[in-house]
């Protein structure tokens, strides 16, 4: 007592002392992170002194009956610490700064009111009912609305209102549970003196509370048993593309997307861990919001088949803004419960849902430019008409107006660079996205629209539109118990391009080609010696797409470990494109001969989709039970009908069918797909040390034939955190995380056609007015689903306070059943049958992904992100490949599927000048037995390395793409020396005897040389590495400080540059490694935007 | 603690579980989905005479749309056209190159056209095939309708096989629609073939209608004279000149039904005096015929009338006239087929010709020939020759030799039947002048060029059973 009373008595001098120095501030802002769970007081302030290396003086006895501390803080200063500590205790403390030392002093509140000296009370007050209140800001001292507030094991909550206070009725020594999303989580112990005021900080990619929807149950990055990657709004909207799809690439380990072409709402190839299929889908499953998401193009083939070769992406009816997160689900425990569907892996997409508080409106607004990332260097005039001339000496031939217009007709003094006019304009890409959210306990809201609109680098003035809207409403009953939410997506896209992409033209045009227009500003024809490329430019290809997406889910706890819960979806997307083909594009002298076109093609598609599930969720001492059952009931529709209107009496009418003189339906199909399934899961912690996941499903598809449509398919997971183990922790200090974790099951795929068993007829025209019915297929009602073994073990370790985190996989999955269409000769009449192939196919793999933060101050923080996955494809099985019809000649066993058999191509005969080729089985001739030459045109190793820069209010990040892989080189289908151009490379070739090169002479007459370069493309002369490094996006913010946003109303304010695909490295010779071939690449697109919330 | 977990919880969820699955249970029909709308079961087509005339149809469709049996590039008629010495060829590059290979005789196995030469013929083959089994099972089809119905999916196998047969030589002989024996078919002789062929025709004789009347009068499904015809030709190719003559000559008798056009313009009008069969069309002035004129990709032609065929035309050949059309790119002349005239107008005017007269009086006037019978073969020559406004051998050479004869006759079928229906083509072939012809026109011309190369996708489809055309 009297020591204590002596402390006090110096602790004021010297605080006083400290204050009018004015520097006890130095002490108290030492930054602490602490996680403390139900330690003793003492042990906590010693925790305390041992991280801060201050010194606490107290005494012992007074404090002796204090409450165990839970405490968990990320952070926080030490200030902040001891405010949450010691105030809600009644604890003074006075700060010593020169000594770094601390008193405390108890200082209770008795009935009356009036402050006491402490005594011992610890018993009396126990189990006290309080009212705590208090305040939650965050770290710049602003108010949080909307904070969740929940004593900790009840279900008694609340939240903070506008002004960031709460107001809860707990038990001295309860623990309140602070949350709010993106910020860490904060547990206190409630103390009697009641007020509790808590800064909340953000939280910066915290592993422990990541939380990864899994579909069907909710999980988190720390204890998910099964291999799931997750992409946040952040990355998404740190790009300025208008596909989601375009957002993933190179961010996500095991997931390959390439993009088809550079052409607004061109498609993109997905797959999860390589090609598991032969020959059936290998696309993976998405799902938005619950509701299955037809990945199938709309898209008509006679009005956009030219320019989409796979259709208009349906994906580009997703407004990137509108998604929340993206899962990719990869391994059999995180897939096995979507079973038949799950074999590709699956991709869960979830859109923004409204956030409590008072309502916000956010603005974000950019505007960017695209151009071509890269040109071929072709031919110049001289070097193409040298071309051309020694092509007609080598063939002995004699060029005339017919086979060489180029050199008999045109202008041998013209040049144009045909990439500049044809491919060589700027796209412009405008995006403007408006949302409100707010919302108290009961309800919240979230309503957004967007707008976006890109051009093309074609000429003339095409763009493609997309106006879009997202309402979420959720609601919330006072007692918990029922929860809804409601989401509502509407987009409606405006398409209008052209029908063909003009790369090929620029590309091919010989450099001498005419002018494009006369002198009176029509299309040139040259004496209809041309084909004018922008005759294209007459042609339109029009669409008018809408997409409405709209799901809902019911929850009802019926008690705290038990909840029902039904979710409903219905989706309705349509797709109604124009295509015309006026007289104008044709050259004068033949439009008596032509007639005009009108193309029209409507698609729709709609599903619904009702899955009641129950969830049961139970704490029991160290152990945690969580088990779910549910159905799925699914129903897909799609339509389509497309029609032609030929002969206009004017280009001015083309646009109205009726006007046709001609009409002809060209098609009109209709599908229904029925699938039902009953799914469970089942897992069991231990102390959040020991984990295990059991999932399973029973399916059942409308697209197998009767008897064959169910299947059971299942996997079990299970995760090791050894971190938690003591002798972890002790010997490995260092090591902050570490989890290991396995999985083992079947998937299955069903992606086939739909009623392929059926053996039926089907309209195929008319003939003199009458119908006519076609066979659809041969038909094999025999056949079963394909089946796909995942198995996968990964490590997971985190050092250094999680500054370094490192994850690693190695995956292996068997396919097998394989449903494949077996190839007949075409004189049975059809060219192939469904069927199950005994085949097998095996993917294996490693996948790494390493997040390091290499520093971390108040200021300035830099972290990386570097993911890695080295696949390996292997046909493992296939009996009677050697007698296959098909297969043959296109697969070998031990061999990835992406390979082709071709010839062995020995170089080019010094003393002809043309390629040759091995005869393997030396019979003298080359035919298919000599195709022995393998050739891989998969990829060897791809990932991407992100770099993030944090400093004030800058953020700076670069995402670097990397691909290792073989390609098909540029090529042009015609051999070098006909009429049109070719790559400058060609000047290499062969020209008299004796020369050494690997490229073989000019020709333009059929002969040795003409079908000698024919069959290189059936050689590994073809083959080329396609590797290649991108900078695939660059971007760059500001956020403006408060203080200067504040006095315009509004909350943060922030500008932004951006940059897509911006360089590449590769020694590629075509027009890009990504796309190869002659379609237009990828854009390298910059965009400069804005984002204001007020 | 085990206690509580299993005694207190399960029941509701026991309770849960046993709803879903009782409900998944009922629930099991879910996955019954209907037939498609647009779609019927094999059984219900064949259930009545209206459906399964609907499938004989799908067959006519199919040949009205672009393929084997159509006017385009990638047709017999322009095909073989560039193979023999009908057209010159200036596309290089459509294909890769492979109309080139037909214009050079290079093909290669590999070339997707000729690939569809094949296949498309096989589809066709199918489908009779399927008519001809299905229907016999039938008990909702009449007798009369079967007939009809037997009749013309004979003659349909027949016609196919025959443009098998010349195409391509030795070839799998497809008589069912079971594609279990059909992957596994070897090649059948040409005899086989043929003898396969008569015996379809002659049945479909027995089968089918003297005249149109079945189809509303128009001439656009084959009957009894359409086998006749088709018949006469083949005993033409086999050198049965007696059958070819007698068969020939039956449908030369039924001038009340067909009968030579007056007008060189009106024969390849719809339903025209001179058509035995026309391949009809719903829509369109065939698109069909668009290689007889200026393609759109502009000048030159992506293919030309030969030189040696302009040649070919006497002074005053009303055909030159007619038939053909040219244009000019300022400095050099190309010539087009121009039989089929239609193409950009509004209505239809214009059928696809199969078999007409023409080829008939030309048939019989060479088996007449063959058979020493030179007057009379002199008058079936001249009959076509006063068409086309070109003196009568009967006034200029009335003693002209047999053999004299039949190289006339053999450059009046050059003249009056160009870019049709491979006929030059096969002439060149059954007369054995093909190499004596194409030797000194073609670069690299080889004997077994005559021959098709069997394409890539049945060699490695049919498991090692088939075999390539010697030279491929």
């Amino acid at each position: 007592m009297k020591l204590c009373a002596l402390q006090w008595i110096i602790a004021l001098a010297f605080a006083g002392a400290s204050l009018a120095h004015n520097v006890g501030a130095q002490v108290l802002d030492r930054e602490l992170s602490i996680s403390l769970s139900e330690v003793p007081f003492e042990e906590a302030l010693q925790r305390i002194q041992d991280l801060t290396h201050v010194k606490f003086f107290y005494s012992p006895a007074q404090l002796a009956g204090e409450d165990l501390v839970t405490m968990q803080v990320d952070g926080w200063t030490l200030g902040e610490v001891l405010e949450a500590l010691l105030r809600p205790r009644g604890i003074e403390y006075r700060v010593h700064e020169k000594e770094a030392t601390i008193t405390l002093r108890k200082v209770v509140v008795n009935e009356g009111g009036s402050l006491q000296e402490g005594q011992s009370g610890a018993v009396r007050r126990r189990r006290v009912l309080v009212e705590v209140t208090g305040t939650v800001t965050d770290r710049s001292g602003q108010p949080m609305a909307g904070v969740n507030v929940v004593v900790k094991g009840t279900m008694i909550g609340t939240s903070t209102d506008v002004m960031g206070k709460y107001s809860i009725n707990a038990r001295v020594g309860d623990i309140l549970i602070f949350s709010f999303i993106g910020y860490a989580t904060v547990e206190l112990t409630v103390g009697e003196a009641a007020v509790m005021n808590v800064t909340l900080k953000e939280d910066i990619r915290s592993l422990e509370e990541v939380t990864i929807n899994a579909g069907y149950y909710a999980t988190t990055k720390a204890t998910q048993t099964g291999s799931i990657a997750k992409l946040s709004f952040e990355e998404i909207e740190q790009q300025p593309v208008s596909n989601p799809l375009a957002a993933l690439q190179a961010r996500v380990a095991g997931l390959e997307i390439v993009q088809q072409n550079g052409i607004p709402g061109s498609s993109f190839r997905v797959r999860i861990r390589g090609i598991n299929s032969i020959s059936n889908g290998n696309d993976p499953l998405y799902i938005i919001d619950g509701v299955p998401f037809f990945s199938t193009s709309l898209s008509g083939a006679s009005t956009s088949g030219q320019l989409h070769l796979d259709g208009y992406s349906p994906f580009n009816s997703i407004n990137p803004s509108d998604i929340e997160s993206i899962e990719v689900l990869k391994d059999a425990d995180a897939t096995a419960i979507y079973g038949s569907r799950g074999a590709n892996g699956v991709i869960l997409i979830t859109t923004k849902k409204g956030r409590k508080g008072t309502p916000k409106a956010s603005l974000n607004a950019y505007t960017g430019f695209g151009r071509i990332s890269r040109k071929m260097g072709l031919l110049k005039t001289d070097d193409y008409l040298k071309m051309r001339r020694e092509a007609f000496e080598n063939d002995g031939a004699i060029p005339n107006t017919g086979n060489a217009p180029d050199l008999m007709l045109w202008d041998s003094l013209r040049y144009t660079d045909w990439q500049d006019v044809l491919i060589g304009e700027t796209a412009r890409t405008n995006d403007i996205q408006l949302s409100i959210s707010g919302g108290g306990d009961e309800i919240t809201f979230l309503m957004g629209a967007g707008y976006h609109r890109e051009t093309t680098v074609f000429p003339g003035d095409h763009s493609d539109q997309r106006l879009s809207a997202h309402v979420n409403l959720s609601s919330n009953s006072h007692n918990g118990k029922l929860r809804t939410s409601t989401s509502i997506d509407y987009s409606s896209g405006i398409t209008d391009l052209l029908q063909l992409d003009l790369t090929t033209y620029a590309l091919t045009l010989p450099p001498n080609a005419p002018e494009l227009y006369d002198s009176n500003g029509n299309l040139n024809w040259e004496s209809g010696s041309f084909l004018n490329p922008l005759s294209h430019l007459e042609k339109s290809y029009d669409a008018v797409a809408s997409h409405l997406m709209a799901n809902s889910s019911i929850t009802y706890s019926i008690s705290p470990s038990l909840t029902l819960k039904s979710s409903f979806g219905f989706t309705n997307v349509t797709r109604d494109e124009i295509a015309t083909t006026p007289l104008s594009a044709y050259d004068p002298s033949i439009r008596q001969y032509i007639k005009s076109e009108l193309r029209l093609s409507n698609s729709w598609f709609r599903n619904w989709v009702v899955e009641p599930q129950i969830n049961w969720a139970r704490d029991v001492g160290n152990s945690r039970f969580e088990a779910l059952v549910g159905a799925t009931f699914l129903d897909q529709k799609t339509e389509s009908f497309a029609q032609l209107g030929r002969g206009f009496s004017s280009d001015a009418l083309i646009k109205d069918i009726k006007a046709a003189s001609e009409h002809i339906v060209l098609e009109s199909s209709f599908t229904d797909y029925r699938y039902s399934a009953l799914f469970a899961r089942i897992y069991y912690a231990w102390k959040d040390k020991y984990l295990i996941n059991v999932t399973g499903r029973r399916d059942g598809s409308s697209r197998f034939g009767p008897g064959r449509q169910f299947a059971t398919l299942g996997a079990v997971g299970a995760a090791w955190i050894f971190s938690k183990e003591g002798f972890v922790s002790r010997g490995v200090p260092f090591v902050s995380f570490g989890k290991i974790r396995a999985s083992y099951g079947l998937t299955g795929n069903d992606q086939l056609t739909d009623y392929e068993y059926l053996d039926t007829y089907t309209s195929s025209g008319t003939y003199q007015g009458t119908t006519a019915l076609t066979p659809v297929r041969l038909s094999n009602p025999e056949f079963g689903w394909e089946t796909n073994r995942k198995f996968e073990v990964g490590l997971e370790l985190k050092f250094l306070d999680d500054r370094l985190a490192i994850e690693t996989a190695y995956y292996a999955n068997t396919s097998s059943n394989q449903l494949v269409g077996f190839p007949l000769p075409p004189s049975a009449g059809f060219l192939s049958v469904q069927g199950n192939l005994a085949a097998t196919v095996r993917n294996t793999g490693w996948e790494s992904s390493v997040e390091i933060t290499s520093i971390k101050t108040n200021n300035f923080l830099w972290s990386t992100f570097i993911n890695l996955t080295v696949p390996r494809n292997k046909l493992v099985s296939f009996p009677n490949l050697e007698v296959s019809p098909e297969y043959r000649n296109r697969l070998v066993v031990g061999e990835p599927l992406s390979i082709r058999k071709q010839y062995h191509f020995t170089g080019v005969d010094p003393t002809t000048g043309i390629y040759q080729f091995e005869d393997v089985d030396g019979n003298g001739s080359l035919n298919g037995s000599d195709r022995q030459s393998i050739v891989f045109t998969g990829r060897d190793f791809y990932g991407g390395i992100n770099n993030m820069f944090h400093f004030r209010g800058f953020e700076l990040g670069f995402l670097v793409e990397f691909v290792r892989q073989g390609g098909i080189r540029y090529r042009t289908s015609f051999a070098p020396g006909l009429k049109g151009n070719q790559a400058s490379s060609v000047m290499s070739r062969w020209v008299s005897e004796g020369d050494i090169t690997d490229t073989q002479r000019f020709t333009t007459t059929l002969g040795t040389a003409f079908s000698a370069y024919d069959r290189s493309a059936s050689s590994d002369r073809i083959l080329t590495d396609a590797s290649f490094i991108r900078l695939k996006n660059v971007h760059l913010s500001y956020t403006v400080p408060e203080r200067f946003v504040d006095k315009v109303s509004i909350y943060s304010a922030q500008v932004f540059v951006q940059g897509q695909n911006l360089a590449t490295v590769t020694s590629y010779d075509g027009m890009d490694p990504e796309t190869q071939g002659y379609v237009l690449p990828p854009l390298k697109v910059i965009s400069a935007g804005i984002r204001l919330t007020f | 603690m085990k206690s509580m977990v299993s005694i207190r919880v399960p029941k509701k969820i026991i309770l849960f579980i046993g709803l879903i699955s009782v409900s998944l249970i009922s629930c099991e029909n879910f996955i019954e989905i209907p037939l498609p709308r647009s779609d019927l079961t094999r059984s219900t087509v064949f259930s009545n005479g209206e459906t399964a005339q609907a499938a004989l149809f799908d067959i006519y469709y199919r040949m009205s749309q672009a393929g084997f049996v159509s006017g385009t590039q990638i047709g017999v008629s322009f095909l073989t056209a560039l193979s023999s010495d009908e057209l010159v060829n200036y596309d290089l590059t459509t294909y890769s190159g492979q109309f080139e290979q037909f214009y050079q005789n290079a093909i290669t196995q590999n070339s997707a056209l000729v690939e569809l030469l094949w296949s498309d013929p096989y589809t066709y083959i199918y489908r009779a095939n399927a008519i001809l089994e299905s229907i016999a099972n039938s008990e909702g089809i009449t007798d009369d309708v079967k007939r009809q119905l037997e009749g013309e999916a004979k003659f349909v196998r027949a016609f196919s096989h025959f443009y098998l047969v010349n195409l391509f030589g030795d070839i799998p002989l497809v008589l069912t629609s079971d594609y279990r024996i059909n992957a596994k078919l070897p090649r059948a002789s040409v005899d086989e073939v043929y003898l396969q062929i008569v015996s379809d025709l002659k049945a479909a004789q027995a089968l089918l209608p003297d005249d149109y009347e079945f189809s509303n009068y128009e001439r656009t499904r084959p009957n009894r004279l359409a086998a006749t015809a088709l018949l006469a030709r083949v005993y033409l190719y086999l050198g049965d000149w007696a059958n070819c003559e007698i068969e020939s000559t039956k449908l030369l008798e039924q001038a009340s039904v067909v009968s030579l056009s007056e007008d060189l313009s009106e024969v390849f009008l719809k339903n025209s005096n001179e058509a035995i069969w026309q391949i009809g069309s719903d829509y369109d002035n065939p698109p069909t015929l668009m290689f007889t004129i200026p393609s759109p990709g502009g000048l030159p032609p992506s293919s030309a009338l030969s030189p040696g065929l302009i040649q070919e035309f006497e002074v005053g050949d009303m055909r030159k006239d007619i038939w053909t059309g040219a244009v000019t790119n300022g400095v050099d002349t190309f010539y087009y087929a121009a039989k089929y005239k239609a193409a950009g107008s509004e209505e239809i005017k214009e059928y696809y010709v199969v078999l007409r007269l023409a080829e008939q009086y030309l048939i019989r006037a060479e088996a007449r020939a063959r058979l020493d019978n030179v007057p009379g073969a002199i008058a079936d020559l001249d009959v076509v020759r006063g068409r086309a406004g070109l003196p009568l051998i009967a006034d200029t050479n009335p003693s002209i030799s047999a053999e004299d004869l039949l190289t006339l006759i053999e450059k009046e079928r050059r003249v009056e039947l160009f870019t049709e229906w491979g006929h030059r083509w096969f002439d060149l072939k059954r007369t054995g002048r093909i190499d004596a012809v194409l030797d000194p026109i073609k670069s690299d011309w080889q004997p077994a060029d005559a021959l098709y190369p069997i394409p890539e996708i049945q060699l490695l489809n049919s498991g090692g059973i088939m075999t390539q055309n010697p030279g491929y």
